[in-house]
């Protein structure tokens, strides 16, 4: 074999490596957990509990990984490829399939991502948060689930709310409790981004906050988005006694 | 775009030797090498006529592939930075990521050479593309598939979801 500098043709030398490597040796199991983790952070929760199901060596991988993305379409079939080949599982049933309760705990998690884009799919659910000593970023992307218990995150420093409220679907459902929960739940973060949207969707909000107190004395960072009308400053004020070390405040606003 | 490079007015270019597993010599320029933040870190502490580095875990064949892509972003960086300052228009980082998604459609041994040489020389944005590669592979199979694109033997004792 010729191994001259850098020549910019290596398609002999690879195709070379190609008949070498005919043993079809399993390469991926023997990476470092490290590695694998880094690879499980790419890809959606789901598909991340299902690695779980290839060999001895996964069973256990998922359960220190530091990374999870949850996304709704993972539970909700309409963009999946192979539970409906699922014989036991069938496919109408599926699309009806919600979700009551999702508890997450993980003692190495350290980025947290929950992404609810379908509109009033799964807005009962119950999310709960615990058990997480290392988590240091939580975000939440989406229409707003009905219900957040978030326990002893204190490690968190991050958190973006970037949800929405839907007026139609959410009508039932305390936007203002919902907010006052997390709000309970990151009382060590440093850094806050929450979506403006509901404040000008609920006017009965900035009442909400007030009945249940709450302070969030480590805040340093506030950054509030889709800010659109200044007739809301009463809310903004309201809110902003949440948060009596803020230093900075952002208001992003939107047409 | 073209390419302003002319060596004639460029000072000599500095050089590193990288010495692979199999015992050859590659010959790059200080700044490619400088790429692998394990190279960068000890190349304050070496002489400068001793700037030869023997690579234990990377063999030839992939060591090619990595300086391969080491010169590519270098000179891409020079380039679209040139472009920006000039302020005329340039698609170079769009074409740097075409250049990068055919660059890592390999099969998937050379993948795996990429992925550890990358990890093993800390080439970041090297190893995140060939980790996103993996993942992709992972993303929409089904555990069975997975097993059979990687060559994973099915040794857990119940599967829950092989139908009876």
């Amino acid at each position: 074999m010729e191994v001259e500098g850098n020549s910019s043709s290596s398609s002999s030398t690879v195709a070379n490596k190609k008949l070498m490597n005919m043993n079809n040796e399993d390469r991926i199991s023997g990476l470092h957990e490290p590695l694998i983790h880094h690879i499980l952070s790419f890809i959606d929760m789901k598909e991340v509990l299902q690695t779980s199901l290839l060999s001895k060596r996964w069973t256990n991988l998922w359960r220190s990984v530091r990374t999870l993305k949850f996304h709704e379409h993972s539970w909700t079939n309409r963009y999946d490829h192979w539970n409906g080949r699922n014989p036991r599982l069938k496919k109408n049933k599926l699309t009806k399939f919600k979700v009551k309760r999702l508890a997450i705990s993980g003692p190495k998690l350290e980025y947290l991502q929950l992404e609810n884009i379908f509109q009033g799919y799964n807005y009962n659910t119950s999310i709960k948060i615990s058990a997480t000593p290392s988590l240091a970023s939580l975000k939440c992307i989406g229409y707003a689930y009905k219900n957040y218990t978030l326990e002893n995150l204190s490690a968190l420093v991050t958190a973006e709310i970037e949800t929405y409220a839907d007026y139609v679907v959410t009508r039932n459902i305390s936007f203002g409790r919902c907010l006052s929960s997390i709000l309970k739940g990151i009382t060590n973060a440093k850094s806050l981004t929450l979506s403006g949207n509901g404040f000008q969707v609920f006017e009965e909000l900035p009442n909400m906050l007030e009945r249940v107190p709450i302070l969030v004395q480590s805040l340093k960072y506030l950054k509030l988005t889709k800010w659109c009308d200044k007739s809301y400053i009463y809310s903004l004020a309201k809110l902003l006694e949440v948060f009596p070390l803020l230093e900075t405040l952002v208001l992003e606003r939107t047409e | 775009m073209k390419d302003s490079f002319n060596p004639s007015i460029e000072p000599p270019k500095k050089t590193v030797t990288l010495v692979s597993s199999d015992g050859y010599d590659f010959e790059v320029e200080e700044e490619v090498a400088l790429e692998s933040q394990v190279i960068k870190d000890g190349f304050e502490d070496k002489a400068v006529d001793d700037r030869e580095y023997l690579l234990f875990n990377v063999h030839s064949d992939t060591l090619e592939l990595i300086i391969k892509y080491c010169e590519k972003h270098v000179s891409s960086r020079k380039s679209i930075s040139a472009a920006a300052a000039s302020s005329s228009s340039s698609n170079g980082e769009e074409a740097l990521k075409e250049w990068d998604e055919h660059f890592i459609s390999v099969d998937t041994n050379t993948l795996y050479d990429i992925l550890m040489a990358a990890d093993y020389l800390n080439i970041k944005s090297l190893l995140d593309l060939a980790i996103q590669k993996v993942a992709d592979t992972i993303h929409g199979r089904s555990p069975e598939q997975i097993r059979k694109k990687f060559n994973i033997e099915n040794d857990s004792i119940i599967d829950p979801w092989a139908s009876e």
